[in-house]
């Protein structure tokens, strides 16, 4: 029994950045801005067919979906960048339109903000970077795990002086 | 039911929760060795330990009936959120109620009825003074939907697992009396995702091998195991969703008052496949006893003793017992004098 | 088993120059309704030994009246198929397992692609009504060689118009399965239910295509194959079990009056684990990890086998 061993939660996803060459008869990348990395990326691959979505409002995000997946084929790959929260939103409405989670390309977030979702209330906050975090919506002071849920795209959270209320962690930066 | 149900009591505020001498006789002790060991445990779902056992059936209706379906009313009303069941679960859900009826209906006829006459059945519920005639799986001929409507008359919380490419996901369920998890973030995962805070079982493999145990499960031949943990307080909705409302009695155990007050927690786990949609019902049976009681009976009282005392790390701050976890050692040692 | 089911057999009939359709009906029980895609198990008692077999439920998941199931004369057969064709008449008794489903829909997808190979057409004979009851959108692909095979092939088309695709390699019609698959739109689920090598075929296509692996669904109906039969020696009496190519370990343990306790019977739960003190093990479970099976020291007798003639258990 290894203590690091015992501390992995196996929920919180993994990114990678290395890229593998796929197949695929079309690409579509999703970006919440367009970086010059992601870019070169779309620049790269050379497929049929790709399209390329650079847009961080997840509403006009999903209209486009619907239009560019009307007529996409079996063999199609999506790569995302952004936020974490950014890209499994995203990744939800692509769900929705029938793209499965091993056609779609994660790219490692842009930054380590994290969304919590506090149990109590069932908000969720962004742009969390440390932990403990005041949830936005009941203002409790939530403790950060590494329990994440696609569906929500956010982190479970807690509050973290339930037990004894003076009893408050020291603040950490998340990773 | 050879205990017949009580008056309602209460696992809050009060707290008027009380075991029976027959009761307590009955509980079914989690611990089947003196260390701790972390075990698939999984065995079959068949009649054990003769008349009036926890195991005689395939639900157990005990006398709490009445004191848990009014706790379950309580925290619906405050939480309908907690209870849930997405589109595609609909047949999974006349599954698991046609399940319910009819093995309450065989195992205790003098309380539940069930009358067939083709797609039209009519239910009895005399414990709750129910009488429903609906068409099986027209979900606006019942009062609520179909998981809710049975869920709400059943000892224990429901969820409903969906198969999907070898792979189970939470896609439905009732979950009143949790051991501190969320269905309304679980939601939609999958067996690995819901199971991602649980520490040590990951690097044994145990999931894996459960999962392949769980998806080859064939209709008709349920299985059952048993999980545990200490509860302080006759709590039942130990949800996170109220933890807030509950952790600070973490703090509230003494050396004087630990017998009375540290609950042991035990789920009676029951899995059985869903014939029509191939969904797999997971029942969580929640049982409460007070360490006090426990004493009653001294070789449960040593067993739990040598197995609280030999718990690793890890799993004492999962189960969230750190506070107090040495007093209840403490507490028990003086029923094993060898230890 | 204790949890089989007695049927009878209500009819049999022919439904291709190599297959016989078998009607089941219960004669005390029920039968449990199911859900498409599922097969039960059928105990073969012929005179020479036991045999089980899996086969497709293909009736109607919704008429839980009666079970139908398709066999196949077998050319290589152990014995089953043959058991089946030449010794079950309508009125005899067989007991079956209660069904249990590997095979199901993905009832998410946006299109179902049905590919069948043969006698693999059977457990879409159950998805059919469903996906005609949801109204969702599906196609079925049926290969056959109409010398042997093509049970139903023209119900199926005519229930199915546009919607049915028959390829006869006996009339030199082939279905071009990268064509197919290229084809298909986004959210597609592909099923495939036929020989190992429609399978392959298809599994490699879609590779080179870039279909993503979790589209693709498949269910081999050949019967598993037989272990070689071998000496399990138990080192406290020196008793000599013999194991037959059919049986498990764990069987034939128990045919000896050796208890050794269980659970799943599955290679899952790790109940019956047993230490080897000598000879090469065949690992066919999930129980132990591959540094344990390396070690080569402990044996699940309920799926594992002897890798060679003999070995001893320290039991």
């Amino acid at each position: 029994m290894e203590p690091e061993s015992v501390s992995v939660v196996t929920s919180k996803p993994i990114y990678r950045s290395e890229i593998s060459d796929a197949p695929c008869a079309y690409s579509l990348f999703i970006c919440e801005q367009l970086s010059t990395a992601f870019s070169d990326l779309y620049q790269s691959k050379t497929v049929a067919k790709r399209d390329l979505v650079d847009d961080g409002d997840l509403e006009s995000v999903k209209d486009q979906l619907v239009t560019l997946l009307a007529d996409a084929p079996a063999a199609t790959l999506v790569y995302l960048s952004g936020t974490e929260k950014y890209m499994w939103l995203v990744g939800e409405q692509l769900k929705a339109l029938g793209v499965t989670e091993d056609q779609m390309v994660m790219l490692p977030p842009l930054n380590t903000e994290r969304s919590v979702f506090c149990c109590h209330c069932y908000t969720v906050t962004d742009h969390v970077v440390t932990a403990p975090a005041t949830c936005a919506g009941c203002g409790k002071l939530l403790a950060v795990t590494d329990h994440f849920a696609k569906s929500h795209a956010a982190y479970f959270g807690y509050q973290v002086n339930a037990e004894n209320a003076t009893e408050i962690p020291e603040s950490v930066e998340l990773s | 039911m050879r205990v017949a149900p009580k008056e309602v009591e209460t696992f809050r505020d009060d707290f008027t929760y009380s075991n029976s001498p027959e009761a307590i006789k009955r509980f079914p002790f989690p611990f089947p060795e003196d260390e701790y060991r972390y075990s698939v445990n999984m065995e079959p779902h068949t009649p054990k330990g003769g008349e009036g056992s926890a195991y005689e059936h395939f639900l157990d209706i005990d006398e709490h009936y009445l004191s848990e379906m009014t706790e379950r009313k309580l925290v619906l009303d405050a939480m309908p959120h907690r209870c849930l069941a997405m589109d595609h679960m609909e047949l999974a859900c006349w599954d698991m109620l046609e399940r319910l009826m009819t093995s309450l209906a065989e195992d205790y006829s003098d309380y539940f009825k069930l009358t067939i006459e083709g797609d039209q059945w009519t239910w009895e519920n005399k414990l709750l003074n129910i009488h429903d005639t609906f068409t099986f799986g027209d979900s606006s001929t019942l009062p609520k939907p179909p998981l809710e409507y049975i869920g709400c008359q059943v000892q224990g919380d429901f969820a409903l697992l969906d198969q999907r490419d070898g792979d189970l996901f939470l896609d439905a369920g009732m979950v009143t009396c949790p051991a501190d998890w969320s269905l309304a973030f679980d939601a939609g995962m999958s067996f690995k995702e819901w199971h991602g805070p649980v520490p040590m079982a990951h690097n044994e493999g145990i999931f894996e091998r459960a999962l392949k145990y769980l998806t080859a499960m064939q209709v008709g031949s349920p299985i059952r195991r048993l999980n545990w943990t200490l509860t302080v307080n006759a709590r039942m909705d130990t949800s996170p969703e109220t933890y807030h409302e509950w952790g600070h009695e973490r703090t509230s155990v003494t050396p004087d008052n630990v017998g009375e007050k540290v609950y042991l927690r035990v789920e009676v786990q029951v899995m059985d496949r869903m014939p029509r949609s191939n969904a797999l019902m997971f029942i969580i049976r929640t049982y409460l006893i007070s360490l006090e009681d426990i004493a009653t009976n001294p070789e449960w009282a040593k067993r739990m003793h040598r197995t609280m005392k030999t718990l690793p790390a890890p799993l004492i701050e999962y189960k969230g017992l750190s506070r107090y976890h040495s007093m209840v050692v403490d507490y028990l040692s003086q029923f094993d004098p060898a230890n | 088993m204790s949890n089989q089911i007695k049927v009878e057999v209500a009819s049999i009939c022919q439904v291709a120059p190599t297959i016989r359709e078998f009607t089941l009906e219960a004669i005390d029980d029920e039968l449990y309704p199911f859900s498409p895609g599922a097969h039960v198990v059928v105990e073969m008692p012929s005179a020479k030994k036991i045999y089980k077999n899996a086969y497709s439920l293909l009736s109607d998941p919704a008429d839980t009246n009666r079970y139908r199931i398709a066999v196949r004369l077998q050319e290589t057969s152990r014995g089953g198929s043959i058991y089946m064709h030449e010794q079950v008449k309508v009125g005899d008794q067989l007991l079956i397992s209660p069904p249990s489903n590997l095979f199901s829909p993905f009832w998410l997808a946006k299109k179902h692609l049905m590919l069948a190979g043969g006698v693999g057409v059977t457990p879409f004979m159950s998805y059919i009504p469903e996906m005609l009851r949801r109204n969702t959108d599906f196609e079925l692909h049926y290969m056959y060689r109409s010398l042997q095979t093509g049970a139903y092939k023209n119900e199926l088309s005519e229930q199915l118009g546009d919607k049915y695709f028959g390829y006869d390699s006996d009339r030199h019609t082939r279905c071009d399965v990268t064509e197919l698959l290229s084809q298909q739109p986004l959210g597609t689920h592909i099923y495939i239910c036929g020989p190992e090598s429609l399978i392959q075929a298809v599994e490699e296509a879609a590779q080179t295509l870039g279909l993503p692996a979790s589209v693709i669904h498949s269910e081999e109906f050949a019967a598993p194959k037989p272990g070689m039969p071998f000496i399990a020696e138990i080192k406290s009496s020196g008793k000599q079990v013999e194991v037959s190519a059919e049986d498990s370990l764990l069987e034939a343990l128990e045919a000896s009056d050796i208890s050794v306790p269980n659970l799943c019977r599955g290679g899952v739960c790790g109940q019956c684990v047993c230490t080897v003190e000598e000879g090469d093990i065949d690992h066919r479970d999930q129980y132990l990890s591959d540094d344990e099976k390396a070690a080569g020291n402990a044996i699940m007798p309920c799926v594992s086998r002897a890798a060679g003639e003999r070995l001893v258990l320290d039991i």
